[in-house]
């Protein structure tokens, strides 16, 4: 800020007969622009202000646009999906899908042992006829018995008679095995037929949906893969025109220190303003000519001097008007690639559909994992709740059979031990045939027994080891349905954020593209300098021109030269930007500039013309960094050679 | 690792263009429009470094060095004066207030993250 004041008093009196005619008004007009320029001062340092805020939020959706395009890209190229959103649910997919292929190949180990128990018990059931065929003689035996005995004793009838019960008691409980538990056996051929035929239908059922649903991911996987390596390409174009968006905003905002460099070179204008004044008092006051030529040197090369100052600033000012708005530009035209780019969105829209797909493939596989498990378990349990009381009337007709092998064995040797004491008294030949033929039927029907219990025992045994596979399959479907559930959920949850994140993304760049336009469109409206440095400034640099050129034809007039540069050195030791001092070296050229050449001037001398006239101490681009420019600073820091580390 | 750096400017334009540069480089900034006020905010708050302007009202930044290093908390701590000035007179006053560098306004974006970066090492 360089201050306020009042509206000054006009400069009025005599001329004191040295005094050129348009003096007074030149100087007026100065005390008046040095008003304008003070009240327009803290403006300019408003608007700077202002155009900072609205950079800063232009900056900031620059930023967040192209972290938007970021998670785009990732999101296309697969950075976003390879490592976690897909490859979770591939995983778990991949996982059921082998835990399918192995319950599959269990089922078909066995479905072959199924189709053996069940051969098995057609064997068991063929027993039937071959005990039927055994015993059917007993029936004769057992009347022939009770024709032999008639004649005999009756502790023989009662024992031949015992016999003949025992042989009717067997006749009942073999009656009794084939009617009910061999009954009960044939039901459950029947019931194992039809879980072999389910188990058959479900095994490749299971083959082939297994089969498809592998081939399915492995083609949708390709097919991904594909769009993102072309996306890959596509996405640099489009990553590079967003960054440089964020970076010319950059650049924008740095273009703004050059307030800071104008508002020093006003102050030290400020400054020399009422030397100037004081000088031309005493110019005014001068008793003779000889009195004036100290003063108007003074005020000839002063004026000069501030109207570099004030050249260096308006073009500076100017320069960074433009460059700000020139940047602004810039931002909008690559807005516009950025929109002719569309091609590239509307492919990140196909993309973000294929993941939808992806991501509608994925669930309905687990879905359909989650029903073939299902029916696993579901078949699994219903295999074993069949087999497990198969085994327990398996073992039940082992026992029986057992029991009755040993009956018919008893019954044959009771047989043979009354044939024996019937011979031995000599009370019948017959009886002696009849037993040992009783004896016979009873080894007989011993041996197809003892054949049907081993076959039992057999199948026992195997029914017990495949009710625990059946067991342990009804536990890892379980398992795996908890996973599916749990995991799958997860992932589901996680694919489906993944597919509207990518939506919401899209949506968000496009937000962000509209409020980049929108603010920049604003910032440019902020920008206008153009008043301070097309007029204000201008207008105080007319009347210390015109000053200095009165002052120049007075000393001409009065035959005095102009260079009293030794009157500077006050300025000279002010100034303190190297700016400052290639002014200062080009208005006073016979003293050499002990600063560094300008950070923002040429190095040329400097022109004091009014605007529209050449003025070469100003910089060609005030937003390039002078990195080069302060080679006195050059302090070998390898930042740059306006940075110097101590 | 982020720093927390304190940026003194009597331009309010220059200490937010400073700060826009060190918060997009993910850095905390303090902000201070002058001398007196940089060194109140430092009895509270701790910092890595300090950019300082020069000229500025009330106490310039020449002076608000040689404050701080007579601070024994602030022996080590970066001082760098970020100034339109490049004199080389000012420049040896600095230096012996106890400065760690210079940087001549105007400097780009880059160059002043690169001191920061070589200043503060993470």
């Amino acid at each position: 800020m360089l201050g306020s004041l009042k509206w000054p008093p006009l400069i009025s009196g005599h001329d004191g007969g040295l005094c050129p005619p348009e003096f007074l008004p030149l100087f007026n007009q100065l005390r008046e622009a040095k008003f304008n320029l003070q009240q327009a001062s803290g403006g300019l340092e408003q608007q700077f202000l202002a155009t900072s805020s609205e950079l800063e939020t232009l900056a900031g959706i620059g930023n967040r646009f192209v972290q938007q395009v970021e998670r785009l890209v990732g999101l296309a190229t697969g950075k976003g999906c390879d490592g976690s959103a897909f490859s979770g649910a591939i995983q778990l997919i991949e996982q059921s899908t082998e835990f399918l292929a192995g319950c599959q190949t269990q089922t078909e180990q066995t479905l072959e042992q199924l189709r053996d128990y069940s051969a098995k018990i057609k064997n068991l059931l063929g027993v039937e006829n071959e005990l039927q065929r055994a015993m059917l003689p007993l029936k004769f035996v057992q009347t022939l018995f009770k024709s032999e005995c008639a004649p005999l004793g009756l502790e023989t009838q009662q024992m031949f008679h015992s016999l003949t019960h025992e042989i009717e008691g067997m006749h009942g409980q073999v009656r009794d095995i084939f009617g009910t538990k061999f009954q009960q056996l044939q039901q459950t051929q029947s019931t194992l037929r039809q879980v072999i035929a389910q188990l058959d239908r479900q095994a490749g059922s299971l083959r082939q949906v297994t089969a498809a649903n592998k081939a399915h991911i492995e083609s949708t996987l390709a097919t991904l893969k594909i769009e993102l390596e072309a996306n890959q390409k596509r996405d640099l174009r489009l990553s590079r025109l967003t960054r440089d968006v964020a970076r010319e905003v950059e650049q924008i905002v740095m273009g703004l220190q050059f307030q800071d460099i104008v508002n020093q070179k006003m102050l030290h204008v400020t400054e020399a303003l009422p030397q100037i004044e004081a000088k031309f008092a005493e110019f005014k006051n001068a008793a003779n000519a000889s009195g004036a030529i100290e003063p108007t040197q003074f005020l000839h090369q002063c004026c000069r001097l501030n109207a570099g100052q004030l050249l260096a600033a308006q073009e500076e000012l100017a320069s960074a008007e433009k460059s700000i708005q020139e940047g602004i530009q810039k931002v909008l035209a690559r807005m516009t690639e950025i929109d002719s780019e569309c091609l590239s969105l509307e492919d990140f829209k196909v993309l973000t559909t294929s993941f939808d797909g992806i991501v509608q493939v994925l669930v309905e596989t687990f879905e359909q994992i989650r029903t073939m498990v299902d029916e696993t378990v579901a078949r699994a349990a219903e295999a074993y709740e069949i087999l497990r009381p198969l085994g327990s009337l398996a073992s039940d007709l082992t026992a029986i059979v057992r029991r009755m092998s040993a009956q018919i064995h008893l019954i044959g040797l009771n047989a043979e031990v009354q044939a024996t004491r019937a011979a031995e008294d000599s009370r019948g030949a017959g009886l002696v045939v009849l037993s040992a033929r009783t004896s016979e039927i009873s080894r007989e029907t011993n041996n197809i027994s003892e054949v049907a219990a081993a076959q039992l025992d057999a199948l026992v045994a195997g029914l017990t080891g495949t009710v625990k596979a059946f067991g342990q399959l009804r536990a890892d479907g379980l398992a795996r349905q908890t996973v599916l559930n749990q995991q799958g959920g997860a992932e589901e949850e996680q694919l489906h954020e993944f597919r509207n994140g990518a939506l919401a993304t899209l949506r968000e760049m496009g937000d962000s593209l509209d409020a980049i336009r929108t603010q920049s469109h604003r910032t440019l409206d902020t920008v206008q300098f153009t008043q301070f440095h097309q007029v204000t400034l201008p207008e105080l640099r007319s009347p210390l021109v015109a000053i200095a050129e009165t002052a120049e034809r007075w000393l001409q007039t009065h035959g005095c030269g102009l260079a009293q540069v030794s009157l500077m050195e006050g300025f000279k030791s002010n100034y303190t930007m190297a700016s400052e001092h290639a002014v200062f070296a080009s208005v006073t050229p016979s003293i050499p500039s002990d600063g560094p050449p300008s950070a923002t001037a040429a190095p040329s001398p400097v022109e004091i013309g009014l605007p529209g006239e050449s003025h070469s101490c100003t910089p060609e681009k005030a937003e390039a960094p002078p990195v080069e420019a302060v080679s006195a600073a050059a302090g070998g820091s390898g930042l740059g050679a306006n940075v110097e580390l101590f | 690792m982020p720093k927390t750096i304190l940026t003194v400017d009597d331009a309010a334009t220059m200490r937010k263009m400073v700060a826009f540069t060190l918060k997009g480089a993910g850095h905390e900034v303090l902000e201070a429009q002058d001398g007196t006020v940089a060194l109140s905010v430092l009895q509270t708050r701790a910092v890595d470094l300090v950019l300082t302007d020069i000229n500025m009202p009330n106490m310039n930044g020449i002076e608000l060095t040689r404050r701080l290093r007579a601070l024994p908390s602030f022996g080590r701590t970066p001082i760098i004066l970020l100034t339109t000035e490049s004199d080389p007179g000012k420049k040896a006053e600095g230096r012996s207030a106890g400065a760690t560098g210079w940087i001549v306004k105007p400097f780009s974006q880059e160059q002043l993250l690169a001191i920061v970066a070589k200043l503060l090492p993470s």
